[in-house]
């Protein structure tokens, strides 16, 4: 493939913090008008210690304060990325653990015990218990409250 | 003459599954543990009844379909009257003020809104020909109105031609079902009924309906998730939508 052109897209960013190792990506058209894209990963030297002529055609066309910035703005974005991401993963967590609770609750409420009581207040309390330890304390509370009825003979 | 005030109601529908009963139950009492005054209308498959459906005010039995809320709407015994999905939940004291938002706006019906920002949320809203914006999950109307009244009629009847006696969908030009514009999967949903009326239905111009104010707290799904659903305050109504596979998946419902 002959090349007609060489293009160096201005999105290239510092792969690390010595900046001496760069992600690019090189844009080539050939004689016929195709055009071919290629992501490299280019090191200031080469290793024998010769200068990288692809490096320097980089920095000519793109120059290193773009870069930098790119890397800044890169590394802002990830960091937003990573923390929307966290956020979500809790949000779920804490849907998911909204429907345990429901489910508890309702599963709380077919216990005889509890179907049959007539104590409201305690009831409602389980009913809007925040978690399963509430949903756990209440419901004995309830069948407690039945046992200690029907030890003293009362209802 | 005075001028007479309306009765005011939830109405719940239960029918077919003893989970729905169950949900059913948990929220009557949760609105009473909100707003003791509340007057509750419970629809139920007669079967289903264990004796707790008592705590309702007004009790009528409905069939054993899916889609007897269908039904329920068509009897409720209130002017005004909230509707809630039997698999909702109050949390809130705010579920007092639904009547006084309805009487305070222009419009017959409040619905809450199925959006695309909570699409994920959703087994189905989009199609090639039109969205789903109504939640017909949650919401209040006022049965004082012929138009309103129609409405559940006819979103009744005409859900009962299209899934269960399937004599109805819309045609193309060439006179058959328009599958292309209006996919066969939603046959099953009552939502794409209540869309077609509104948006399809020329009598139907005439009906005023409105999405209630800050609607995600009148809806709010336990999937949805905060940071894309924001609201004005806490959840007014959890809606924990039966039948979804639970933590993987969207609700098994469209909203």
């Amino acid at each position: 493939m002959t090349e007609a052109s060489r293009v160096w897209m201005d999105n290239a960013y510092w792969e690390n913090y010595q900046q001496d190792k760069v992600k690019c990506i090189l844009m080539i058209v050939d004689e016929n008008g195709v055009t071919t894209n290629q992501q490299l990963t280019l090191t200031k030297t080469a290793v024998d210690g010769s200068e990288n002529t692809d490096w320097l055609e980089l920095m000519d066309q793109v120059g290193a304060d773009k870069i930098t910035a790119n890397t800044t703005e890169r590394a802002e974005l990830k960091q937003d990325q990573r923390k929307k991401e966290e956020q979500e993963k809790n949000e779920k967590e804490r849907a998911q653990a909204l429907h345990r609770l429901f489910e508890a609750k309702i599963q709380a409420f077919e216990i005889d015990t509890i179907k049959n009581s007539t104590n409201r207040v305690l009831k409602s309390k389980l009913r809007k218990a925040q978690n399963l330890i509430e949903v756990n304390v209440y419901s004995m509370m309830i069948i407690m409250e039945d046992i200690n009825n029907a030890e003293s003979g009362t209802d | 003459m005075q001028n007479q005030e309306p009765t005011k109601g939830f109405l719940i529908v239960a029918s077919m599954e003893r989970n729905f009963y169950l949900y059913a139950i948990n929220l009557i009492e949760s609105i009473k543990d909100h707003y003791p005054e509340a007057q509750i209308a419970f629809g139920v498959s007669e079967y289903l009844c264990d004796g707790r459906e008592s705590i309702a005010d007004h009790i009528f039995y409905v069939g054993d379909t899916q889609r007897e809320k269908l039904i329920g709407l068509t009897k409720t015994p209130f002017d005004l009257t909230c509707y809630l999905d039997a698999d909702c939940e109050v949390q809130h004291e705010d579920v007092a003020t639904v009547f006084d938002l309805l009487e305070a706006s222009d419009s017959d019906i409040l619905f809450t809104a199925l959006t695309k920002e909570r699409e994920y949320c959703y087994k189905a809203r989009t199609f090639p020909g039109g969205e789903l914006e109504l939640c017909g999950a949650n919401f209040v109307y006022d049965n004082r109105k012929q138009i309103v009244k129609d409405l559940m009629n006819d979103w009744k009847d005409l859900y009962w031609a299209q899934f269960y006696e399937n004599t109805w969908w819309p045609l193309n030009e060439a006179g058959s079902p328009d599958f292309q514009l209006y996919p066969e999967s939603y046959k099953q949903w009552d939502q794409f009924t209540l869309w077609w009326l509104v948006n399809k239905v020329d009598k139907y111009k005439e009906l005023k309906y409105d999405i209630i104010e800050d609607d995600a707290r009148w809806n709010w799904y336990a999937l949805y998730i905060e940071s894309l659903v924001p609201t004005k305050g806490p959840p007014i109504i959890t809606h924990h939508s039966w039948g979804i596979d639970k933590y993987n998946k969207t609700y098994g419902n469209i909203g």
